[in-house]
């Protein structure tokens, strides 16, 4: 399993396309707070709560993590194409003739797509920290009397969300046969996580309006919460976390994780291979 | 001689389609097996099969003696090298790190190696050049990818048409290398290949398939009987005849046919000639022939598709 890390590792690594991903991550970095002081810096939208919320050097830092969001989107795309070239190159085969077992190569695989995803997200979203910090106040939040707690405990729930994402990336290219498909698939899932998100908030705010069935409003509380692919929503953003918060936010990538993995596995260790 | 790969009815079954249908072969220590057939005749399929890349529908397989279904199989897997349809390389990459990165997955620490299994494929020129593999010619990148399978001293080197791509002077500096690695190293090669007579130069063995079946296995001995040159002398007096041409050609085999003696073999004809006449024997008919190993494989596999 060493072997295959060090050499995963070191595939990813002398990629360009890393390069690229630098890039862009320094480049949503600085982009990103200055879109926000231009769309929403006027003093009626600073007035707006939501908005104020999202306009902090923290809220933009751990909204950069979001899957639908800039690097959260192309990142996992690119990390994809780098790591399909395993498959297109048929240099998966030396490991199998090398007598490396078919789960090792896979968590292998998994493993280095978590690290560098989540490397190049820290990345980013650090830059993105240091950019907003200019324009705007970092407004900590009390949350078990220090704001430093705040700030690791919702960083750890970001990479779990990573890690998922990680989980879901892996899974594609064991199963699909070429990165295309990978690439189609992962958008295709991870905007449709997004877009269940928007649709459930609209529903609650429809609900707390208009009122209507508390079993449905609570289903749909529950699919709000589960969603990953909503997260963004609460992670970071200044509110602080119940018990209950924690379990939801927890639970739900760890499953996601544990689920797309062993799909995987189970996938990997039967699939003919090229 | 121990016995390198042995497999038992390996059948793999693509839907409705058997691509390969009851393989028995057998290899031994040492040997050059020349596995010969048409295209899609599942030669591809076997090597996929033996490297673990796909899995049989039915039957088994024993690599260095153990098992394809026992836990021990992956380490037999790591005494063989393969390159299996094309070179497994990563084109991002120089002929140096593509080495280096095999170097780190069969943890060889010693990188001297490097240079060493460039130079035996003919590439040492590339020690330390940047160059992709993306930019090598087909036939460079077929050296890197022996290159890469050498890199972990293997027992048994699977060579999937090795000579693809290569120019005449590579495939010579290739065939070269595999007697070579076969005599000093006691390395055992399955080289599969359509190009026949270039196989006959240095296969020990020969297994033939079509339609997904071994049809035939064969040494190189057996095949150079079969495929040898005949001279059929046609006279008079068929028993003197006999006589004579046997005392002449004492290392050649000799037949007694219907219509003459069937001498197998090279001769020297002014030589016999002139002994048969000297006997007295009035020659009839003199007929020559030589049957090729493309003939020989048409004739094979005719014979198994008439079947």
């Amino acid at each position: 399993m060493t072997e295959l890390l060090k050499i995963d590792l070191r595939r990813v690594l002398k990629d360009k396309l890393l390069i690229v991903v630098g890039i862009l991550a320094a480049t949503f970095a600085l982009i990103t707070p200055i879109l926000y002081v231009v769309l929403f810096g006027s003093q009626d939208m600073m007035d707006d709560p939501m908005i104020a919320n999202l306009i902090t050097a923290k809220s933009q830092f751990f909204q950069n993590f979001s899957m639908g969001n800039n690097l959260g989107l192309i990142a996992p795309v690119l990390l994809a194409i780098v790591l399909c070239k395993d498959f297109s190159f048929g240099t998966v085969r030396n490991k199998i003739i090398a007598g490396k077992s078919r789960t090792s190569i896979y968590l292998s695989l998994f493993t280095v797509c978590s690290v560098t995803l989540i490397a190049a997200m820290l990345l980013s979203s650090f830059l993105t920290l240091g950019v907003s910090l200019i324009f705007f106040d970092y407004q900590p939040t009390d949350f078990t009397g220090s704001d430093f707690v705040y700030f690791l405990v919702s960083l750890a729930l970001e990479i779990l969300v990573l890690i998922f994402m990680a989980a879901l990336l892996s899974w594609l290219c064991a199963v699909a046969k070429n990165v295309g498909t990978v690439i189609v698939l992962y958008v295709a899932i991870s905007f449709g996580l997004v877009m269940i998100g928007s649709i459930t908030q609209v529903v609650i705010g429809l609900f707390d309006m208009l009122g209507g069935s508390e079993t449905v409003l609570k289903i749909v509380q529950f699919v709000d919460r589960i969603n990953i692919g909503n997260f963004a929503v609460y992670i970071g953003m200044g509110t602080e976390y119940s018990v209950k918060d924690i379990l939801y936010l927890t639970i739900s990538p760890a499953f996601g994780i544990l689920f797309f993995t062993t799909l995987g596995l189970l996938k990997f260790n039967k699939r003919d291979l090229k | 001689m121990g016995n390198v790969l042995s497999t038992n009815l390996l059948t793999k079954k693509y839907k409705k389609h058997f691509a390969v249908n009851g393989v028995n072969m057998n290899i031994e220590q040492g040997d050059i097996y020349g596995f010969v057939g048409e295209n899609g005749s599942g030669k591809t399929t076997v090597i996929r099969l033996i490297t673990g890349l796909i899995y049989p529908y039915s039957g088994d397989f024993k690599l260095f003696g153990v098992d394809n279904n026992s836990k021990g199989i992956g380490k037999a897997r790591s005494r063989v090298g393969a390159i299996v349809e094309s070179p497994s390389i990563y084109m991002n990459m120089s002929a140096y790190d593509n080495l280096k990165m095999q170097c780190a997955l069969l943890g060889v620490k010693n990188e001297d190696k490097i240079l060493n299994v460039l130079n035996d494929v003919g590439l040492g020129h590339l020690y330390g050049e940047k160059k992709h593999a993306s930019d090598f010619s087909l036939g460079m990148r077929q050296r890197l990818g022996i290159a890469m399978a050498l890199l972990g001293d293997p027992e048994l080197l699977i060579l999937d048409e090795p000579m693809n791509g290569l120019d005449p002077a590579g495939i010579v500096e290739i065939r070269e290398l595999i007697l070579k690695l076969n005599h000093e190293r006691n390395i055992t090669f399955l080289i599969s290949s359509h190009i026949l007579t270039e196989l006959s130069l240095v296969a020990t063995k020969y297994g033939i398939i079509s339609k997904g079946k071994i049809i035939k296995e064969i040494t190189a001995e057996q095949l150079h009987n079969e495929c040898t040159k005949t001279t059929l002398i046609c006279a008079d007096d068929i028993e003197q005849l006999y006589k004579v041409v046997t005392e002449v050609l004492p290392q050649n085999k000799i037949e007694i046919t219907e219509k003459g003696v069937k001498i197998i073999g090279d001769i020297n004809y002014n030589f016999v000639l002139s002994a048969i006449i000297n006997a007295g024997i009035q020659i009839l008919n003199v007929q020559y022939s030589e049957t090729s190993f493309e003939e020989y494989y048409l004739k094979v596999i005719g014979g198994a598709n008439n079947d």
